[in-house]
Order: structure tokens, then sequence, then C-alpha cells
């Protein structure tokens, strides 16, 4: 009997209400801690767990991440800010122990009547059409880069295919949600081509205009960089049919510039 | 001389009647609502010099014209990040959160940002977003143009033409967050009209404070297939793009007039 490939081991196994990080949720930067990605798709897997995004759409899913988490098990918890007739708001914790490490808020809608809903173009090239990019066995990701942006540049606008090969919780199945959050966390400054001096991993904030379809998503991402202490990361997130949803991440210290970091 | 919008005494904030909004005279707008968050994150301590990087809203409720308590929790505290979670109650009922994410201000002189080629202010027609913001309104706002079939964006300057906050100065970040609440107008594609939109949430994202009295918009909205849509909104000034906006917006048939 062969050992399962580290990219198809769940991020997290869920014991005794905690969840406990496998070696697909440890940064890359930092064996010792846990990546804000994987913290962000625990946070939409347990929103989905909880039940209280039942029967709603979701339209912005934000996360704030509080400091480091070490490699302890995390504890979930969810609870109604309100339930009105159009619209939900929800609040997430992470803790490690008693320590809040990571925090979102849900924006949810009761599906409506409207107008004819926009049509986006499919991107180009789609996946197959892009070069495979292995950062590390652990990411539990499949990346394709289209290419890396570059600030102030030509081409500011980075580009990358990625699809969710792990569980985000063993023996989970799959979902849009998780996997588009997972896909955010990578569309963000290396991405868009700002050094490793800046930190990336501090928020996200994904606006959905649908959920995703299908297993690939496109993670598109360009910085905005003035220089007064932070900088912005805008971008969107596309499937095979075309845009899904927006997305942003702050930027916190340092100088942009050019990198040849993997995103 | 016009009013200020509200009147503090320490965690209370009075509003005045500009502080109403335009569908009910008993309740704030969404520009005094986002004003008070706003100031109780930006007065909350912080180990350094600090600025809101991002902004995100969340209306819980009807926020009535009573006296309003502002209460802050600090989520993360250092001396480059601060991330503070700010609440308004009115009445002993929470009705409207955000969650203020802060840098600590560069010392690098701020660089350039990307210019955006629209008409200066002054070379904008006297046209108001909305019969709301016509002349009288402490928000002054020109539109240079608004969405059309082709998918262009709304395009707007606004000018903040009053005191938010009596006795203290006007927050950049406050106008910032008027000139992209206001956005839903101009930016309403000819799909939505027969269509109300008001919005549920603000996010807004700040690469720096903006500079200068008029604020420009540009902004789109992206209509969902289940009743709502999402509008973006980049933001400028004289010195180019300082941020972006988004909120979500409820679409509900507009009712006849009576």
């Amino acid at each position: 009997m062969t050992e399962p490939a580290v990219a198809a081991v769940a991020f997290f196994t869920g014991k005794d209400g905690a969840y406990e990080p496998g070696l697909n949720a440890r940064s890359l930067q930092d064996g010792g801690l846990q990546s804000g990605n994987a913290l962000g798709g625990l946070l939409a897997h347990t929103l989905l767990e909880s039940g209280l995004a039942e029967n709603l759409l979701l339209a912005r899913f934000t996360v704030d991440f509080l400091g480091p988490a070490s490699t302890a098990p995390l504890r979930a918890d969810w609870r109604r800010l309100r339930d009105g007739r159009r619209t939900a708001v929800r609040e997430g914790t992470l803790k490690v122990a008693e320590r809040e490490v990571a925090r979102a808020t849900a924006l949810l809608v009761r599906p409506g009547d409207g107008p004819p809903a926009a049509s986006f173009v499919p991107p180009s090239p789609p996946p197959e059409g892009a070069s495979p990019v292995m950062p590390s066995p652990q990411t539990g990701l499949e990346a394709r880069l289209v290419g890396r942006g570059a600030v102030g540049g030509a081409e500011p606008t980075g580009r990358l295919w990625v699809r969710q090969l792990a569980p985000i919780v063993a023996g989970a199945a799959p979902h849009p949600l998780v996997a588009a959050v997972l896909a955010a966390g990578l569309a963000g400054a290396r991405l868009a081509g700002v050094g490793p001096e800046v930190s990336s991993n501090v928020d996200v904030a994904i606006h959905f205009v649908r959920p995703a379809r299908g297993a690939w998503i496109l993670a598109e991402a360009e910085a905005l960089w003035p220089g007064d202490g932070g900088g912005v990361v805008t971008g969107q997130l596309s499937d095979r049919q075309g845009l899904f949803a927006q997305l942003c991440q702050t930027l916190a210290g340092g100088r942009a510039g050019p990198t040849g970091a993997r995103p | 001389m016009r009013h200020a919008y509200f009147r503090r005494e320490g965690r209370l904030y009075h509003p005045d009647r500009t502080a109403r909004g335009p569908w009910n005279p008993d309740q704030q707008s969404g520009l005094a609502v986002q004003g008070v968050l706003v100031h109780a994150i930006e007065t909350t301590p912080s180990a350094a010099p600090m600025r809101i990087a991002r902004l995100t809203v969340d209306f819980l409720g009807a926020v009535l014209m009573r006296p309003t308590e502002a209460r802050v929790r600090i989520l993360r505290d250092g001396e480059g990040l601060q991330t503070v979670e700010a609440s308004l109650w009115v009445e002993g009922e929470m009705a409207a959160t955000a969650t203020g994410l802060r840098v600590s201000r560069g010392e690098d002189p701020p660089a350039s940002s990307p210019p955006l080629s629209y008409p200066d202010p002054e070379a904008a027609p006297r046209v108001p977003v909305t019969k709301y913001f016509d002349a009288g309104h402490p928000l002054e706002t020109r539109v240079i143009r608004k969405a059309g079939a082709e998918g262009g964006p709304g395009v707007f300057w606004s000018r903040f033409n009053s005191v938010f906050l009596e006795g203290e100065p006007n927050s950049p970040v406050t106008r910032a967050c008027m000139a992209a609440d206001i956005a839903s107008a101009p930016a309403a594609p000819p799909a939505l009209k027969g269509w109300r939109n008001p919005n549920a949430d603000l996010s807004l994202y700040l690469a720096r404070e903006p500079r200068g009295d008029w604020l420009l918009c540009a902004a789109h909205t992206d209509v969902a297939a289940e009743g709502f849509a999402v509008l973006r909104s980049t933001l400028a000034d004289a010195d180019g793009v300082f941020g972006y906006g988004r909120q979500t917006l409820m679409l509900s048939p507009a009712r006849p007039p009576a």
C-alpha cells in the first residue's frame, strides 16, 4: 500500500470539535505556522457547516488575519449578526487555545427576482494553456501560471489558474466557496509583482457575483502602491465561464518592487 | 451656516437633522452612519500614527435619529497594524458594525498614483448624482457621465461642504466613504431601470488617504443573477487613484409613483 500524495491530504482533520492542521495547512514561509490561505478556507468551510448559510447566497466574504497561528488545533465559531428579509450577516472566528487568530464576516442574500445578470467573457488562455507551477507539495492546490504582474509595468496584472486538490477538512466534499477562498489567497502581493518584504496576509475580501462553477479558478491580481504605509491588491476570480467574484487585499509595510517569489 | 451632522458627548453621537436619510426622516443616512464608525475607529488609541487601509461596514438595520453610542474593540494591535471592530448602538440595539484595518503611516514620501483622465471638477457640469443631492445638500456632486449601455462607468466628482462632527475637522476617509456610498445612481446601467438598489454594505480599500476637497468616483455595476448586484468603484483625487470601493446592492422593483 502506498502513502497518498501529500497534495491530496486534507488541510485539516476534525477531532473533538477542533481542527488539527496537516502539512497542507502550514505556511510556506514558516513551517511552524499555519497559512492564511488555509485559515480562510477553514472559515469558509465552517460557515457552511454551521448551517447559518443555508438557502442563502454569499455576496461578500471578508477575512481578517489577527496574528500568527501556531500549528495547534483550531476551534471555529460562527454567530448571527443580522437575519433580515433580504440579507443576513454572520461573523466567524478561529481560535488557537483562547487566542483569536482569524475572523470573518459574511454578507448573505436571499435569492430574489432581478434583472438579467451581467455576462462575462470566458478567460483565455484556459488552464491547459498555462504553465504548471509547483511552489511546494504542501499547498494542496495545483497552480498554473499565465503571467506575473509588474507594479507600474506595462502588464500590471498577474494571472494564475488554481485548482483545489486536497479537501479542506478530511472527508469534506468539495465546495465552490472553499475553492474560491483558497484561490483568492493566491491572488495577492506576489502574483501582482510586489516584493516579499510587503505583508500580504493581512486580510482578503471577496465580492461574489455568483458561485464558482467547475474545479479550475483563474485568480488575477494587480497592486496599487502609492507608498503611504500600505497599498491595495485588487483582482478578480473567474471560472471557465467568466468572472464570478472580485477581490481586494491590503498590503502593509515595505516598498513595492518586482519579485521573483512564487505566489 | 450649516449644522454639523453630529455633536459628540463621550461615546454618544447626537445627530442633527442633516444626518437624516433620504427615505425616512426618523432614520440616519448611510453617510451619517459610516462617518460615525470611521470616527470611532480613527480615534482608537494606537501604538503609532495610523490610517485606515480597509473599512468594511455592514448595516444591520435602521439607525434611528437618536443618540448613537459607538463601541470599539481592538482585535489586533501592533506598531505596524491594528484591527478595530466598531459598532453603533441605538436604544440598546446594535444597528451597524464595521471593521477597520489600520496601517502605520509610511515614512516615504507618497509616490504618484495612476491618473484618471476625466475633466477637473471646475470644468464638470453642475449636475448632481440624484435630485436628493441637488442644490442645498452639503455633499455637492458633479456628474461627468452616467453608466451607459456600452458598459462604461458612471463618473462624478463630490465635495463635502459642511462639518461632519461639531468642533472637529472632517476625516478624509469619511469623505471617501461619502463618494463611494452614493455611486449606485450614476453607475446604474440601463438594465437596472425600474429597480431600486439600496446597498447592504460598503467596503473601502485605501492605498492612501485622499487629498484635497474634490474626490472623483468612477463606478461600475455588475448585476448578479439572484436579485443583487456588486458595485465596484475607483476613487481618485487630483493626484490620481487612491483606493477602491465595493458595495452589495439589493435589487427590488421600484414602486410606481403614487
